[in-house]
């Protein structure tokens, strides 16, 4: 479903992504992992059709994201810490402007709309402007906004940042829905608590290249440690040594 | 480019935009509230001043043998009082005077050397100095009074010498002048108006518009919510194409705030200056005024969002608008010049010609074809500034923060085309028009003959049309649909190539009828061609069948047709081909010759048809002076064969491309 081969990123003598390969399949959740800097969110951005690579290529959903990013993005939902909403629109009208923009009919955007308003239990400010938001509220916006048009592949790059425990937990629960529906989620993240809880499979990412690739077990018992973190300490400690 | 998804973020931005509520403010409600004061303010002090000019009663210094006669006539007429006397003029008058009218001693000071009353006692001149000082408005008042009562004094005494010497009224008249100025007060008021205005619009264009273009370009970078949309669906160009209509919509709600409340103002002072100036603020003056509105809000706005773009914040931005606020005043400026006016030299200059259109709207020069040259100009200069923020959305250097962000947008695309992008395509036609309108006024006073003026504009065409494909990389034989047409495609295009003519005709016929016009423009272009002989019917015939159909059925319609749509592309390069022609009459002829040329190119995959088609054309409309007695152009039969063969040929030639044309179309709508 998302599909990875080569990507590479060069700002001049930068290297950002260095021929980064994976597969994330349908129902499937892969973490991301790595310190600041190793070229995350580089890496998702590429994927978002944000960033163009300098080499290699991407597939969303089997298309080519750099020959096709038009019909890339229609099938891809993205969401990041940092995402803003428009200030000046209630969280209903940033949803219906998203809807038009992916395609939707205003029946669709509706009933998806409501749902969405539901599940994520947003009635109570979903009719108030998006300045007025706390930033739990605004990022519960931003899910419904990224999944609003129900598309198989999402990219979440670090959305739990400067989240509360609450607010966080809707969107973990957003993504166990996502994976149950046979959608593939690549999601990075810094919690390792939080791939732990969600992740199928975790890539950990140092200076711009995958240095492994696994279930969490699997990256565990190569490291020969016990928990996820353990097991990240020590391949930073086997990279700095060489 | 989709227009729903344009329209969607358009009515999106302005709903944003009409929150904003200081951008409201400026562009809206700070100019209703604030100009209707200041007008009303600065004419009830500029009222009552003059009321207490036209009544002051002047004190007056006469120094030296001023004629008694006189001074009793201003005291008699004005109520002037004589404050100060001295019996002779004293040596250094200047300084005295000054000293004088500094201290209060007086307003004016009457001065006349020795004799004076004699001489005006005894039929000769006598010569009285008035010193004022125009900066002081007492004294000033005083002497404007007292020279308008000296003025009457001096023609009545002499008609009374003149009638005590038993001469006639008439004797001191040996010559009388009439001018008579045809720029009537009206006009002059327009004229005058009209500079005024140029600069008044422009101001309030920018203002209006500067907000939105920052707030919706670098302010959502500033607030992180570009990152969201460039994740949707959508193309840069449809991105931009949605917020540049919605700051040119807010331009012009601005401009249109400023300009109710200053003319709400204005009417009420103009009552006061009726009899200096014949200017009256009706429906037509403001019709007029909204005519030279659109075109310099499209311009300006496309170049504000395209500088805007550029900036990482809404602080830069505002570093980027300003000196380009002060830059475009001087264009302003210049157009205010005298002799300056809008001509066809001057209609394609940037700017300049937005501030001489005003001028010419309101001064009554403005025509039909000015006007759609300026238009057509602006248009052209604004698709320029309009695909150039396109290109810098879609460059990650500079949404992002990048070193090096010029190189990234003005860099080559790193993939060839099979035919050109739209955008390409857009472009081509901008700089196209800018081009070939500046190469024909180069041309004109330098070819020898009509047929090297048609020939050498035709150059000017065929030349860019050829470099713009070899410079994009693209396919000579996809772009300029270089193919033999199939059996079907060739009978259909026998049949349209023999009628296109006629079609023209008919439009033309009807464009005579409904524009009163449309003939003073026909009959000036059959006298141009008339004398062209046999060599501008061929040159004129065969060079436009290929340079411009090289440049409208080759390289915009192709590149139109990238879009997907046939209609945006048979339409849009019609729509092309018709303002190419740079007059208002002949952009509708032109434009229908050009739907059916394009729908036949483009449903027969081949240019041939388009080519003898326009060949035809041309060669008839060219021969017509010289065969008078065929008449084929006034002949309905013949007309109406000629519009049925056209049509039957467009039925038939429907869907009869090549399947090779068919796959490189495909092909050619992928990057």
């Amino acid at each position: 479903m998302i599909e990875v081969r080569a990507l590479s990123k060069r700002y001049g003598a930068v290297v950002a992504a260095d021929r980064v390969s994976f597969k994330v399949g349908a129902g499937e959740v892969v973490g991301l992992l790595g310190p600041n800097g190793a070229g995350k969110t580089t890496i998702l951005r590429m994927l978002a059709g944000i960033l163009t690579p300098t080499e290699g290529d991407a597939f969303i959903g089997g298309v080519d994201v750099r020959a096709d990013p038009f019909a890339a993005k229609q099938r891809l939902g993205f969401l990041s810490g940092d995402t803003a909403l428009y200030q000046r629109l209630t969280p209903r009208e940033v949803l219906r402007y998203f809807g038009r923009l992916h395609g939707l009919d205003g029946r669709a955007i509706e009933a998806r709309s409501a749902q969405l308003i539901g599940e994520l239990r947003m009635t109570d400010f979903a009719d108030r402007r998006c300045a007025t938001l706390s930033a739990g509220q605004k990022q519960r916006t931003n899910i419904a906004r990224a999944f609003l048009h129900d598309p198989p592949a999402l990219i979440l790059d670090e959305p739990t940042s400067a989240l509360d425990i609450v607010t966080g937990r809707f969107l973990l629960e957003a993504i166990k829905r996502a994976r149950a529906a046979g959608k593939a989620v690549l999601f990075s993240t810094h919690v390792m608590g939080e791939a732990e809880y969600l992740c199928d499979r975790v890539l950990l990412l140092y200076r711009g290249r995958i240095i492994d690739d696994g279930t969490i077990d699997e990256v565990c018992a190569r490291a020969q440690v016990r928990t996820l973190t353990e097991a990240f300490f020590s391949h930073l400690d086997g990279e700095e040594h060489l | 480019m989709r227009g729903a998804v344009v329209l969607t973020i358009f009515i999106k931005e302005l709903r944003d935009t009409l929150r904003d509520r200081r951008a409201l403010f400026a562009a809206v409600v700070m100019p209703i509230l604030v100009h209707p004061l200041i007008f009303l303010l600065m004419g009830n002090v500029m009222a009552s001043h003059e009321a207490a000019r036209k009544t002051l009663k002047p004190e007056l210094a006469v120094w030296g043998p001023v004629p008694a006669k006189i001074v009793a006539a201003l005291e008699r007429e004005l109520g002037a009082r004589v404050v100060a006397r001295r019996a002779e003029r004293p040596r250094d008058v200047e300084a005295e005077a000054r000293l004088a009218i500094d201290t209060g001693g007086a307003h004016l000071i009457l001065a006349a050397g020795a004799g004076a009353d004699a001489r005006f006692a005894g039929d000769e001149s006598a010569t009285i100095d008035l010193y004022y000082d125009e900066l002081k408005s007492a004294s000033d008042a005083a002497h404007d009074r007292v020279a308008d009562a000296l003025k009457k004094l001096r023609a009545s005494e002499l008609q009374a010498r003149l009638a005590r010497h038993g001469l006639p009224a008439e004797f001191d008249k040996p010559l009388e002048l009439t001018p008579h100025n045809l720029t009537d007060k009206k006009r002059r008021a327009g004229d005058i108006g009209g500079g005024i205005l140029a600069f008044v619009l422009l101001f309030v264009i920018i203002v209006s518009g500067m907000l939105p273009a920052i707030d919706l370009t670098a302010g959502e970078k500033e607030r992180g919510t570009l990152q969201t949309l460039l994740c949707a669906p959508v193309r840069p160009l449809e991105i931009v194409a949605g917020k540049y209509l919605t700051v040119v919509a807010f331009s012009i709600i601005g401009a249109s705030a400023n300009l109710a409340a200053m003319s709400f103002a204005l009417g009420r002072q103009l009552a006061v200056a009726r009899d200096l100036l014949e200017f009256s603020l009706s429906a037509g003056t403001y019709l007029k005024v909204f005519g030279a509105m659109v075109p310099m809000a499209l311009t300006i706005s496309a170049l504000l969002l395209a500088l805007s773009v550029f900036a990482r914040s809404f602080r830069e931005a505002q570093s980027y608008l300003t000196p380009v606020f002060l830059l475009l005043l001087l264009p302003t400026a210049a157009a205010m010049m005298p002799g300056m006016s809008l001509d066809r030299s001057t209609a394609f200059l940037p700017i300049v010609n937005l501030a001489l259109l005003v001028r010419a709207l309101l001064n009554g020069h403005a025509t039909a074809e000015l006007y759609a040259l300026v238009l057509t100009a602006n248009l052209a200069y604004a698709t320029m500034a309009i695909l150039l923020a396109a290109r810098i959305f879609e460059t990650e250097q500079v949404l992002l923060g990048g070193e090096r962000p010029w190189r990234d947008v003005f860099g080559r695309a790193d993939r060839a085309r099979v035919t050109p992008s739209p955008r390409s395509a857009l472009l081509f036609c901008a700089v196209l028009f800018v081009a070939t309108y500046y190469g024909m006024l180069w041309a004109a006073p330098h070819a020898r003959g009509v047929a090297a003026l048609v020939a050498l504009v035709q150059l000017c065409l065929l030349v860019p049309a050829i470099a713009w494909v070899a410079l994009a990389r693209s396919s000579f034989r996809a772009t300029f649909s270089l193919r033999l047409p199939t059996a079907r495609g060739a009978l259909g295009g026998v049949l349209i190539a023999s009628g296109t003519w006629a079609v023209g005709t008919v439009v033309a016929l009807a464009e005579l009828r409904l524009f009163p016009g449309a003939r003073a423009y026909s009959e000036s272009l059959e006298g141009l061609f008339a004398g062209g002989g046999f060599a501008l019917i061929a040159v004129g015939a065969v060079l436009p069948a290929i340079a411009e159909e090289a440049c409208f059925r080759g390289v915009v319609l192709s590149g139109f047709a990238n879009t997907g749509s046939r209609a945006l592309a048979v339409g849009g390069s019609a729509l092309a081909f018709g303002l190419f022609h740079f007059n208002p009459y002949h952009i509708v002829v032109a434009g229908t010759l050009g739907l059916v040329l394009a729908f036949a190119t483009l449903e027969s995959g081949s240019i041939l048809i388009a080519f003898f088609a326009h060949l035809i054309n041309n060669a008839l409309q060219l021969a017509r002076p010289h065969f008078p007695s065929l008449e084929w152009t006034g002949n309905g039969w013949a007309i109406g064969a000629g519009c049925a063969a056209a049509l039957i040929g467009l039925w038939v030639i429907r869907g009869s491309r090549r399947s090779d044309a068919i796959k490189e179309s495909a092909r050619a709508s992928r990057p």
